[in-house]
């Protein structure tokens, strides 16, 4: 017996008694089935969801979340109700949660960041670490964000789990991807409400039940208009029931009722507050708790992460980032008294020899005598503030490098002292815009700069002379720099995906004559090169650029004197102590030219970004691949929540969205249409005058049963010619009655003749 | 009772998340994995028990039903319904019903194996439609009901032994291969019984002698007593009587359907022509014939119930060959076998 309602047959028992296949014909209640297992669906996503906030005590609109994720639970179940819907349903149902996401995407991403933080102070606070390195969340209410998030990922949660549970029960399944994560808390010692417990106990439970009654889902293939019995068996031997929704009902209860018992009874004779206590701990977690630390604080990469992410620069290797991809996590703690409201750059790469086709830049402290001349420069700032010169300045800065060990240093660093802290104490002599203190480079006998400071490779000669010419012809340092930061601006757009080097090529000459995009390193180490072969000494510098605006967001340290920390003039007058982090996307590249006066200093010729360039996470990129507008998605979102201006963008946007779904899903109807309809006609042409009346035929009548309910109840074709034809006075319609019985029933083709009358009559009536 | 694993593979699968769970209480020593460890633990022994519980206290009836009168019709559907009584508070994902089901007359049976769902407090009702394609009495055994324990690890069967039947009449034969010459030559004979003496009328009631009655019907001590001639009013069936006699030949079972269906339908065919008949056939079990007089329809389709609880034989002329020693009186009767896949309907005669 094939699995399909339209050819079950009576099945033999014995020699002369058949089963009628009327027993087949019971229905069973598919609605509340389905129900059934959405309750289990969503049993299952907010159980492990509550389990894990409650383990950490996140707060958030528990009755908003319970309802959302129910109904969505039940959508989802819901759409294996016809074929029809699970194929449609799915689409629908993506296109709809990827407007949602799309338009509340700043709070799905700070409601996540808000859950990860809370999580990484949990375990700072279980592994007893210091962690300074926290997402950046955009919305600072909390309850709101976690909120969203906790939709997002409930109804994500939903769609999953409906797949596994509606069709298979796959409880193990479901196990791990509801426990996967909840092990963290658990890890940590952190429990989560019983409620919860009970939720994630009892759906696993009645998933399990289910699983092994056997008896909860009919086959894929097994048509939806449902049949209550099936053949089961290696040769279809036994007959069972399909399901029974009944009798799920009663085992779900009975199952649900001993979870909901035994949990409150267990902890009740072992409360949770008291249940460590005594307990000594195991020395096998112990050994894997700095693992699991890395992991918490670092992801799986802080196993793997061999350079850390520094914005897309590996000390001087050029052309192997494609994509610049930012974690915003703090590289690097600097406390100062800000001075300045000029950047300030912080040294940590210094490239002097630039290698072609090698791709990368030999660092310019492998050149002898390269650290006198640094120190002779802050040792002349140091003269002119010894000697009280009014715009000269001392500045005692503290560093912290978190990732990586490289050395940082502001410009003009005399010396720096490691101590017995954490932190690096650098003595700066910074040089304010005002301060023309000219360098002594008989210091130390240090000589300026070299001939490496001047030389270009002979295989980037022809790019950076192509790019000279296009400058013009400026005169003065200052010009050419000029020229060339107003060329890139105007020619060359900054890019954080500019793609790898293709192989074999060099990475100034790629730069400057074909890609013509990228980001700071790109323009550092072509600008170097074209002030070189303008006779201006010039190095590239990878390190941290910290702008004053930051300064705003960082953290005051209390305790401290002003005077401890800065002497002499400052720009912006006496100023607290302050801590700023410093992240990856502080990282950056630049040039530093030589003047015969002032000796080194920095220039940065990096064109600034586009805003839609800022596109850096999943919902960034979402979001610009959905709206062509220029503002950036993120702040666009903050500020419709505010009644801000740029809510018709987004309702544009979800539109678009909305729009875009529904257009492919018309698509996919149409196309399967003309599938079909290409089918049938290749069909009717393959076939005889017979087969062709009686596709036609059917054809119309499908048609005619689809608007005609009683039309449905005609069986046959005097039925149904009947139906149509009440009006007929010729009795033409029992002649077509004779040819469509004979050429759906005789073995004898009805001639062509026939086949033309019948089929006109069907057109006509049908 | 007896008690068997539904599937190994389950009790292994569910014994390695225990011992996953142990080693991670055993690990994190968290209140949830010893939660979940105590839940394990107990979980399958209260299955296992609610399913002992349910066994030990089901209980099942069958009843055979047909969709209209007493008996069924060769072809259409007979009902069986499966009556199982679960006391408890405790349902089953799956029980299964180990089935027998057969033609008892024909000795045809056949194995089925339901699997149905029981509810708490209510049990199950399973409705089997059966169609007969042979006339007899459809018989549906319940051998076994095997429980399942909600966890799927184990069965409990329970031995039962509950039985409902149907009788299925034969199908009719629309055109009747016979010959009406036998058959009134048979009637002839009869009447030539009857005027030898041989009277099978029945005295169908006492009433006053009216002008024209035979003197032979007249009850004479009745009349001495009442001084008034009253006779006995005949209702003379005699010389319509026939004796028929199938073969309960079951060398093939067509052959013996279609001598089943012919000789049902010659008798209804007689019944409703008013003829009274005499239906005989040789019981194998008592070693004697059975001979049930028929008037109406009904006593057609009770004398055909009580044959179907007779046992068949293999040898296609047995019922007739002992006629001539058992029945020495009787003349001549139809003989009703089947040759060829067809029946045959002749007059045979006692020589």
């Amino acid at each position: 017996m094939a699995k399909n309602t339209e050819t079950i047959e009576d099945r033999e028992l014995c020699p002369g008694i058949r089963l009628s296949k009327s027993f087949y014909d019971t229905k069973e209640n598919r609605l509340l089935t389905l129900l059934m297992k959405g309750f289990i669906v969503y049993l299952l996503s907010m159980g492990s969801i509550g389990f894990y906030l409650s383990a950490f005590y996140i707060e958030y609109n528990k009755p908003l979340c319970h309802i959302a994720i129910f109904v969505m639970a039940m959508l989802c179940a819901m759409l294996y109700y016809r074929l029809l819907t699970e194929n449609l349903g799915y689409l629908v149902l993506l296109g709809v949660f990827a407007g949602l996401v799309y338009m509340f995407r700043s709070y799905i991403n700070s409601g996540y960041y808000a859950m990860v933080n809370i999580t990484v102070d949990n375990a700072a606070q279980y592994f007893n670490v210091d962690i300074q390195r926290l997402y950046a969340e955009q919305i600072e209410n909390r309850y709101v964000t976690v909120t969203f998030a906790v939709l997002f990922i409930g109804i994500v949660l939903d769609v999953f789990l409906n797949v596994y549970i509606s069709r298979r029960m796959q409880y193990v399944t479901a196990i791990f991807v509801i426990m996967g994560l909840n092990m963290v808390p658990l890890y940590m010692v952190s429990e989560p409400n019983n409620l919860y417990v009970i939720m994630v106990l009892g759906g696993i439970a009645l998933a399990y039940v289910f699983r092994s009654g056997k008896h909860y889902s009919p086959q894929v293939s097994i048509k939806r208009d449902d049949i209550k019995f099936e053949e089961k068996g290696r040769k279809k031997k036994e007959l069972a029931y399909v399901y029974d929704v009944k009798a799920m009902v009663n085992a779900a209860i009975v199952a649900l009722a001993f979870i909901v018992v035994t949990v409150p009874v267990i902890t009740a004779f072992k409360p949770k507050d008291t249940f460590n206590v005594g307990y000594e701990g195991n020395k096998y977690k112990e050994l894997t708790m700095a693992g699991v630390s890395t992991v918490l604080m670092d992801g799986w990469a802080g196993f793997f992460r061999m350079n850390h992410d520094v914005g897309g620069l590996e000390g001087g290797v050029l052309g192997d980032v494609s994509t610049v991809r930012l974690d915003y996590q703090t590289d690097m703690v600097l406390m100062l008294t800000p001075y300045t409201y000029d950047r300030i750059y912080l040294r940590g790469f210094v490239g002097v020899r630039y290698n072609p086709y090698e791709n990368c830049w030999t660092a310019g402290s492998e050149r002898q005598g390269y650290n006198d001349t640094v120190r002779a420069e802050a040792q002349s700032l140091k003269d002119a503030y010894e000697d009280d010169y009014e715009y000269a300045s001392k500045a005692t800065m503290n560093i912290r490098v978190v990732e990586g060990s490289r050395l940082y240093q502001p410009y003009y660093t005399l010396s720096v002292d490691s101590g017995d802290g954490p932190y690096v104490v650098a003595e700066v002599y910074p040089r304010a815009t005002d301060n023309k203190t000219a360098v002594n480079y008989e210091y130390y006998n240090s000589v300026p700069y070299s001939e490496a400071d001047l030389h270009v490779p002979e295989e980037n000669m022809e790019a950076v002379e192509t790019i000279v010419k296009e400058l013009g012809n400026p005169i003065t340092d200052e010009d050419i720099i000029q020229a060339l930061a107003d060329y890139y601006q105007r020619e060359m757009p900054y890019t954080i995906s500019p793609g790898r080097t293709p192989r074999g090529e060099d990475f100034v000459n790629n730069f400057l004559l074909d890609k013509r995009k990228g980001y700071c390193s790109y323009y550092a180490s072509a600008a170097v090169l074209i002030f070189r072969y303008m006779g201006i000494p010039a190095r590239y510098v990878e390190g941290y650029a910290v702008d004053y605006e930051q300064m705003f967001d960082a953290e005051y340290v209390n305790g401290t004197y002003y005077a401890d920390y800065y002497q002499g003039y400052s720009e912006i007058g006496e100023t607290a102590l302050i801590s700023v982090d410093v992240t990856d996307a502080d990282a950056h590249a630049w040039v530093e030219v030589y003047d015969p006066e002032y000796g080194w200093y920095p220039v940065d010729v990096t064109p600034s970004a586009t805003e839609e360039e800022e596109v850096v996470d999943f919902w960034s990129m979402f979001a610009d691949i959905m709206d062509d507008s220029d503002a950036t998605s993120d702040v666009a979102v903050e500020n419709a929540f505010g009644g801000g201006q740029n809510v018709n963008k987004i309702i544009k946007g979800a539109a678009y969205t909305v729009a875009m779904v529904f257009a492919v899903a018309i698509g996919l109807f149409v196309l399967i249409k003309l599938i079909l309809w290409f089918a049938y006609l290749v069909r009717v042409a393959r076939s005889n005058p017979s087969d062709k009346l009686i596709i036609s035929y059917q054809r119309r009548c499908d048609k005619r049963r689809r608007r005609d309910k009683e039309f449905r109840n005609k069986l046959n074709y005097s039925q149904q010619i009947e139906y149509v034809i009440e009006a007929d006075t010729e009795k033409s319609h029992e002649k077509v009655i004779a040819i469509l019985e004979r050429a759906g029933f005789s073995q004898d083709i009805i001639s062509q003749e026939e086949y033309d009358y019948a089929l006109s009559w069907i057109k006509e009536h049908m | 009772m007896r008690i068997r694993f539904e599937n190994i593979f389950r009790t292994v699968g569910y014994a390695l998340l225990l011992i996953i769970n142990i080693i991670l209480y055993w690990f994190l020593h968290s209140h949830f994995h010893f939660m979940v460890l105590i839940i394990m633990a107990v979980a399958p022994v209260l299955s296992v028990a609610m399913a002992w519980y349910i066994s030990s206290h089901i209980s099942a009836e069958i009843i055979g039903m047909t969709p209209k009168g007493e008996y069924a019709k060769q072809g259409e559907e007979c009902f069986f319904k499966v009556r199982l009584d679960n006391p408890t508070l405790w349902p089953s994902l799956d029980v299964k019903l180990k089935l027998q089901v057969g033609n008892a007359f024909f000795g045809n049976q056949g194995e089925l194996m339901v699997s149905t769902p029981l509810y708490s407090r209510k049990g199950y009702e399973l409705k089997l439609p059966l169609k007969a394609d042979l006339p007899g009495r459809i018989d549906v055994r319940l051998q076994e009901i095997r429980i399942k324990d909600l966890m799927g690890f184990v069965f409990f069967g329970k031995k039962v032994e509950e039985e409902g039947e149907v009788t299925v009449m034969p199908r009719l034969i629309d055109n009747l291969p016979y010959e009406k010459t036998a058959l009134e030559t048979g009637m002839l004979e009869s009447e030539e019984s009857t005027k030898r003496g041989n009277d099978f009328s029945d005295v169908q009631e006492i009433r006053e002698y009216i002008p024209g009655d035979k003197l032979m019907s007249i009850h004479w001590k009745l009349s001495a007593k009442r001084d008034i001639l009253m006779v006995k009013d005949r209702v003379s069936m005699s010389d319509k009587q026939l004796v028929v006699l199938p073969e309960l030949c079951n060398a093939n079972p067509y052959d013996l359907n279609i001598i089943l269906s012919t000789t049902y339908t010659l008798m209804k065919e007689l019944v409703e022509d008013k003829l009274t008949v005499r239906l005989m056939y040789w019981s194998k079990l008592r070693y004697e014939y059975e001979d049930i007089r028929i008037e109406y329809q009904s006593d057609l389709d009770d004398a055909f119930a009580k044959m179907f609880y007779e046992q068949c034989y293999y040898d296609m002329n047995l019922a007739a060959s002992h006629m001539a020693l058992v029945h020495p009186e009787m003349k001549s009767y139809l003989h009703i076998t089947s040759e060829g896949g067809r029946a045959r309907v002749s007059i045979r005669e006692n020589n």
